[in-house]
């Protein structure tokens, strides 16, 4: 292997890990919170159909990023009123979530598409001055999308909020004791919609890193069950930041091994065989959970309503 | 001012009935507002939505003809439900009990009699569906791996498995351009039109389960684990077993629906039978309230609406995906509803609480 194949071997593993470290994140917030989402896959279908839409129809980028944001947060408001307000079964709820950002995006892009084909003109990777001259390293992490820099900004932030704020702690009180930081004066209530809907607003953002980073097109489910492998990576993390952020490094790599075997295959006339090897990213996944399974401890208060007035 | 939710004690029959009955009309008229904004009349389109689903014999054969893999699915989705397991991957399952059958056909259509063929397919494709939900079940009883991430896992496996096939060992040598199988010669007997046995013996799977959950020993067992875990093994019941077992039920259930369509409606396997079914069922479970008798009712409503917003299609030119839509929205509205039926919400002035 040349030293060329393996840079763009690690570059596209980088790529295919950014939405998923978005959506991850946020799905860790939430649960640390005691929130289940479900719903991640469904809010980034939503924030991919409308960064699709809004990159088609103004060619402005950073909106269509921003349209993403936006449905994500309003989906995450939704799943916050269910699940803390209405105190639903959090599976249930999310999974309603889910079927619907999965039914809506497809029939908006079907109604406003048609069949023609429609595409959008995609991100550039953008090359860091002195970093991408690195040997194999520069060009594997720093000739990259927009959305990757913020990615290595925003996980290492969001771990130090975690563990090294005040709102970080009173967030981990609420997922594990909501009780006890109720008595202790921490608004449950509060803590938990803002821990919902950002996490939300980021998964909504990932959909839009798909779109407009990685596909240039929409179809039906083109998130590849990335919103559940976020769940997945978050319990393979064990609810800590960093480790699921390697996760979706170990989930890039072999997506990326899988897609750059590509050539050789078409060169021997076997190109369905892709498909065949497109399988080995959602095996790995599962590897994973069961490797961590022995030592995974969810937050204690995970899924579970929370009442102030009974003692259940 | 502050708003409170206090449980109702007694809730009125009346309440259960009115409820789902608003919801659906709720997400209905949801769907009136998505057709206007597609351009379309939803007086027009609803009415091809009637006609294409009840519209006399032959359409409401149709109608159960889809609701069969609805109600085979569900079932099983019920099952699981009830031992507190949630099965995500009845798609996954459908598809591996598609190509075991499909598998088994090309092997042998051209040797043996067709119904041998059937007996051998649908077989494999229940072992097989029970195996790919065993695991999720196995992983979740002895490991604690959240069984929903499990099953969806499962579920890509079983699409890139099929897109594969479809375009290696399974495909159609005379077929240059689609990825499908070669066609399948034998079938499902006949009832009237298109629909055929399978709807019939889903219907009696749906009693037998009934049967087996509410008035059987293991099945007062499977329930007790389901709700109250700790007190079941308390009283010696085996909690993993059970849930595993439900799994099990539930994947061959899948499959077997799987193999049903294969046999019973396309006669050829290709990528377009992975449209989400598995999920609907889903749905079409918690519409049934997880009840099997219940569930028959809801799965030929699913299929109608499959159906109905089929003919519609070719009336408004609106996509079939509208069914995914409406779809996603009873459920949402339905949650509500139930929501509603157990709670009340008061309003309190003051502080005093």
């Amino acid at each position: 292997m040349t030293p060329e194949q393996i840079s763009s071997i690690l570059n596209l593993m980088v790529v295919m890990a950014t939405p998923l470290a978005f959506a991850g994140v946020g799905e860790l917030y939430a649960e640390r919170s005691g929130i289940l989402n479900l719903g991640v896959e469904g809010i980034m279908l939503m924030g991919a159909f409308t960064s699709f839409y809004v990159a088609h129809e103004t060619g402005n980028l950073l909106l269509a990023y921003l349209a993403g944001v936006a449905v994500g947060l309003a989906l995450g408001l939704l799943m916050a009123f269910m699940s803390v307000s209405m105190r639903l079964n959090q599976v249930i709820a999310g999974m309603g979530i889910y079927f619907f950002g999965f039914g809506l995006s497809d029939f908006m892009y079907k109604t406003i598409y048609g069949t023609e084909y429609a595409s959008i003109e995609k991100a550039h990777q953008i090359a860091v001055p002195l970093l991408s001259k690195i040997p194999i390293i520069g060009n594997a992490f720093f000739v990259q999308y927009p959305s990757v820099y913020l990615m290595y900004v925003l996980i290492p932030v969001m771990w130090y909020l975690l563990y090294r704020s005040r709102w970080g702690l009173h967030l981990r009180a609420v997922g594990e004791n909501p009780r006890a930081a109720d008595t202790l004066g921490v608004n449950v209530t509060l803590i938990r919609y803002l821990a919902t809907v950002l996490g939300a607003a980021l998964a909504g953002l990932a959909g839009a890193v798909l779109c407009v980073e990685i596909t240039g097109i929409f179809f039906e489910n083109l998130t590849f069950g990335m919103g559940f492998i976020a769940i997945g990576l978050v319990y393979f993390g064990r609810w800590d930041p960093l480790r699921m952020w390697a996760g979706t490094m170990l989930f890039g790599l072999s997506w990326s091994i899988a897609m750059s075997l590509q050539d050789y295959f078409s060169r021997i006339g076997k190109m369905h065989w892709v498909y065949f090897m497109l399988m080995i990213p959602y095996i790995v996944v599962l590897l994973a959970l069961i490797a961590v399974s022995r030592k995974a401890r969810a937050p204690a208060a995970l899924s579970k309503p929370y009442w102030r007035e009974t003692s259940e | 001012m502050r708003i409170r939710l206090e449980r109702r004690g007694e809730v009125p029959l009346y309440v259960y009935i009115l409820a789902p009955t608003g919801a659906f009309l709720l997400a209905f008229l949801m769907g009136a507002f998505l057709m206007l904004w597609a351009g379309a009349s939803p007086i027009k389109g609803y009415g091809a939505f009637l006609r294409g689903a009840f519209g006399g014999l032959k359409p409401f054969t149709n109608t159960l003809l889809r609701a069969t893999p609805f109600l085979l699915m569900a079932t099983g989705i019920s099952l699981s439900n009830r031992s507190n397991v949630l099965n995500i991957g009845a798609e996954g399952q459908y598809i591996m009990g598609a190509i075991a059958m499909t598998w088994i056909a090309v092997l042998m259509q051209n040797s043996v009699p067709g119904f041998i063929v059937i007996l051998v397919g649908v077989i494999l494709a229940v072992i097989v569906g029970a195996l790919w939900a065993g695991a999720a079940g196995y992983l979740k009883a002895k490991m604690g791996i959240n069984e929903v991430v499990v099953t969806v896992m499962l579920n890509w496996v079983a699409i890139m498995l099929l897109k594969w096939l479809l375009r290696g060992p399974l495909k159609d040598p005379r077929s240059q351009q689609w990825p499908m199988s070669p066609p399948i010669g034998p079938h499902l007997p006949y009832i009237y039109g298109n629909l055929n046995l399978g709807f019939v013996i889903a219907v009696l799977l749906a009693i037998a389960i009934w049967y087996v959950l509410f008035r059987t020993n293991i099945g007062f067992k499977l329930r007790a684990c389901g709700e109250n875990p700790r007190a079941a093994r308390y009283a010696g019941f085996n909690v993993e077993g059970m849930l595993i077992l439900s799994m099990l039920i539930s994947g061959a259930m899948a499959g077997m629906a799987g193999a049903f369509d294969v046999i019973g409606t396309f006669h050829i396997l290709y990528e377009g039978i992975v449209v989400g079914l598995g999920y609907t069922s889903i749905i079409v479970a918690l519409v049934g309230k997880n009840h099997p008798l219940a569930v028959i009712g809801s799965a030929i409503m699913f299929g109608a609406i499959y159906n109905g917003v089929t003919s519609m299609q070719s009336v408004t030119q609106l996509s079939y995906t509208l069914s995914k839509c409406i779809e996603g929205m009873i459920y949402l509205f339905f949650l509500i509803s139930e929501f509603l039926v157990l709670y009340r919400i008061r309003l309190i002035r003051g502080d005093a609480s």
